[in-house]
């Protein structure tokens, strides 16, 4: 297999996006750029010039679908007619996935969204980075540069280097990915790489459901009670694109109290996450963004597996396939439902 | 001076005490009273800032009955008296609480925040590992700032070196007794050895002093927009900020009960200025990240005399999208220069 080359990547990734701009076809480039730790950060760029800000390595994990949206519901000021050009973002091959379920879901319009597709080896977990970084001296941590090669992670600094293996870094979604190539793009950028010849058998979540539900619940409950309802899960989320938010509802009336316990907290995430069935595509965000690392992909994992298996729907791999609650089969595997 | 082996011996002793002090679980560190977890002295800093033991996250005020539409009984819950010691809290955080008592004492004197307080005394470690984004001495303060602090424990290896300011912090060296021994020139020095060394270890720094100036001229600026469009609208920043205050009344029925509490709010949120009457003074998220900033950096030391952010670091390591406080001081006085 060959290597997979960062810093090529990267210059495709502007390239792309510096002509869009130049022939006016876009008219922004939502990407990533350098922040002022580690891992990288989102970017919307609208002028050529600033598409060398741009930037492609192992610490861009933020899934752009969800600044798209934003960008999507941004209102033209009074008076200004919208600017109707496609809006152009770069997307790692898993996110563009999210960009599948929100064209199904009549979101996205498909010609009004240009993508710059990379096909993508992975990227690092912040949390674990954090651990990994504690072997860096504190004023470099912020220089540190993470590429990958040979099954491993370097950290190159100014002052050394740090070589950490694969499974010590990579984030734990990408365990478990069957997406290494975009699914839809107009142009796709980064090395060639093969997709794992294993389906997705959900080994990750062997552990739980051995469990009895009394000691299943007993883990949920341990996790929930410390949620701080700070939303980051649901904010984060690309398919969480509601104008009004059932938990943010105040009129006629409220579905959930403000009250931080485990009520209140337990239910916020248990409808949060069916809200996601049969459209989560298992991008991380939510995990990710939460400041206390409450587990939620177990649950959106869940909930993946099981439409899988009842439904047979694997969201976010086909524009075309019909979406798990809109659509329903005379030859329906659980039999007939009216 | 106490030595390590000799700290289970003075918890005991002060077996009166509610103690909270800080537990690593799955979601990292966090203060957590002691009956229900393992002391763990070897961290950074807490997940959550150590506001909350004062200002709970939400915090029930009264219960009531309502019958034909009259409320008929109120009863207010009992409010503990035990003396309650915050063991191991961090100089910014012990800072933060400095500025929630003056904010909680300033036109009005808040009874919830004030009883938990006057029952509380505060013991606070020198921090010998500052983070990657801590900037407290930015902010006036310091890995070994001693204010707001009833004792400043310092860690010498097999031993604290421990300095007492207050009454609290005289009562716990009285009930310590002989497990508090007196200190050597040699000790004293050496804890100023680490406490120069921890100083040494913050990295990041930034003009505050400066940035409020250039705040003065930034309240329309096209920055907040560019920041605000990589914004989550999340309230991660402001409820894990030590300073931040913000709380939202609510009337809460439950199983036939009700009663009315209080809980934390985020200036982040939505429909957090919303009005009455539909109109929103804040309603897109420019605003509102815009207002966070003037919040801590020119509001609170403002109104207060203290300051507003604390240099704690949390909100730049938590947030999802890199929204770095530290950053946008220094890029609005770059703005400000550059626009003459």
């Amino acid at each position: 297999m060959t290597e997979y080359d960062y810093a090529a990547t990267t210059e495709e990734i502007r390239q792309t996006a510096r002509k869009w701009l130049k022939e006016g076809t876009v008219r922004m480039v939502i990407g990533y750029t350098g922040g002022t730790g580690p891992m990288a950060r989102p970017i919307v760029i609208f002028k050529p010039e600033e598409a060398d800000q741009l930037v492609w390595d192992p610490t861009c994990i933020d899934n752009l679908s969800r600044v798209l949206v934003a960008e999507i519901k941004v209102k033209p000021p009074r008076g200004q007619k919208p600017d109707t050009r496609p809006i152009g973002v770069v997307l790692k091959a898993c996110d563009t996935k999210s960009v599948v379920e929100l064209i199904k879901e009549n979101i996205v319009q498909r010609e009004r969204v240009k993508i710059i597709g990379i096909r993508s080896p992975g990227s690092v977990d912040p949390a674990k980075l954090d651990v990994a970084l504690r072997q860096v001296p504190v004023k470099e941590r912020k220089n540190v540069q993470v590429t990958m090669k040979g099954g491993q992670f370097i950290l190159d600094h100014p002052g050394g280097s740090v070589t950490v293996p694969e499974a010590d870094l990579i984030a734990t979604k990408c365990q478990v990915c069957v997406t290494h190539n975009p699914v839809i793009s107009e142009v796709v950028v980064g090395t060639d790489i093969p997709e794992p010849v294993q389906a997705d058998k959900f080994a990750d979540l062997e552990e739980l459901e051995a469990m009895p539900p009394e000691k299943r619940w007993a883990f949920w409950q341990d996790h929930m009670a410390r949620c701080v309802r700070c939303y980051a899960c649901k904010s984060a989320c690309s398919l969480c694109y509601c104008e009004e938010c059932v938990f943010e509802r105040e009129k006629p009336y409220r579905w959930i109290e403000k009250s931080v316990n485990l009520k209140e907290n337990a239910f916020y995430h248990l409808v949060r996450a069916m809200h996601l069935a049969g459209r989560c595509v298992d991008c991380g965000e939510c995990e990710r963004s939460c400041p206390v690392a409450i587990p939620l992909r177990h649950l959106n994992r869940y909930l993946q597996k099981r439409s899988k298996e009842r439904f047979k729907v694997f969201p976010g791999m086909n524009v075309e396939a019909a979406a798990m609650f809109g659509s329903y089969d005379v030859d329906d595997p659980q039999g007939e439902i009216w | 001076m106490i030595k390590k082996d000799q700290l289970d011996k003075l918890l005991t002793k002060l077996a009166d005490y509610d103690i909270y002090g800080p537990v690593t679980g799955d979601g990292g560190t966090l203060f957590t009273s002691l009956k229900e977890g393992q002391l763990d002295l070897e961290f950074a800093n807490s997940g959550k800032p150590t506001k909350g033991l004062f200002f709970p996250q939400t915090q029930k005020m009264f219960d009531f009955e309502v019958q034909d539409h009259k409320v008929t009984g109120v009863s207010e819950p009992e409010a503990s008296t035990d003396p309650l010691l915050l063991f191991g809290a961090r100089p910014c955080d012990v800072r933060a609480i400095v500025t929630l008592d003056r904010l909680f004492n300033w036109d009005f004197t808040d009874p919830y925040y004030n009883q938990a307080r006057d029952r509380s005394t505060i013991i606070s470690f020198t921090c010998t590992q500052p983070r990657e984004n801590c900037f407290c001495t930015s902010t006036g303060g310091g890995p070994a700032s001693q204010e707001g602090s009833d004792m400043l424990w310092t860690d010498l290896g097999d031993s604290y070196f421990v300095e007492s300011f207050t009454d609290k912090g005289k009562q716990i060296a009285d009930l310590g007794g002989k497990l508090f021994t007196p200190a050597a020139d040699k000790a004293a020095q050496q804890a100023e050895q680490v406490k120069g060394d921890s100083l040494e270890a913050i990295v990041r720094t930034v003009d505050i002093e400066a940035a409020r100036e250039a705040l003065a001229q930034s309240f329309e600026s096209d920055y907040w927009e560019a920041l605000a469009r990589r914004c989550l609208g999340c309230g991660v920043c402001t409820l894990l900020c030590p300073t931040c205050h913000c709380f939202d009344i609510n009337d809460v029925v439950s199983q036939g009960q009700m009663s009315r509490e209080r809980t934390w709010d985020s200036c982040q949120f939505k429909y957090y200025t919303i009005h009455a009457s539909g109109h929103d003074p804040r309603p897109v998220q420019r605003h509102r990240q815009r207002n966070r900033i003037y919040h801590k950096i020119a509001y609170m030391p403002e109104r207060l005399g203290h300051d507003g952010c604390v240099g704690c670091g949390r909100c730049i390591a938590h947030c999802p999208v890199n929204i770095d406080i530290i950053q946008v001081m220094g890029d609005l006085q770059e703005e400000v220069k550059a626009n003459g």
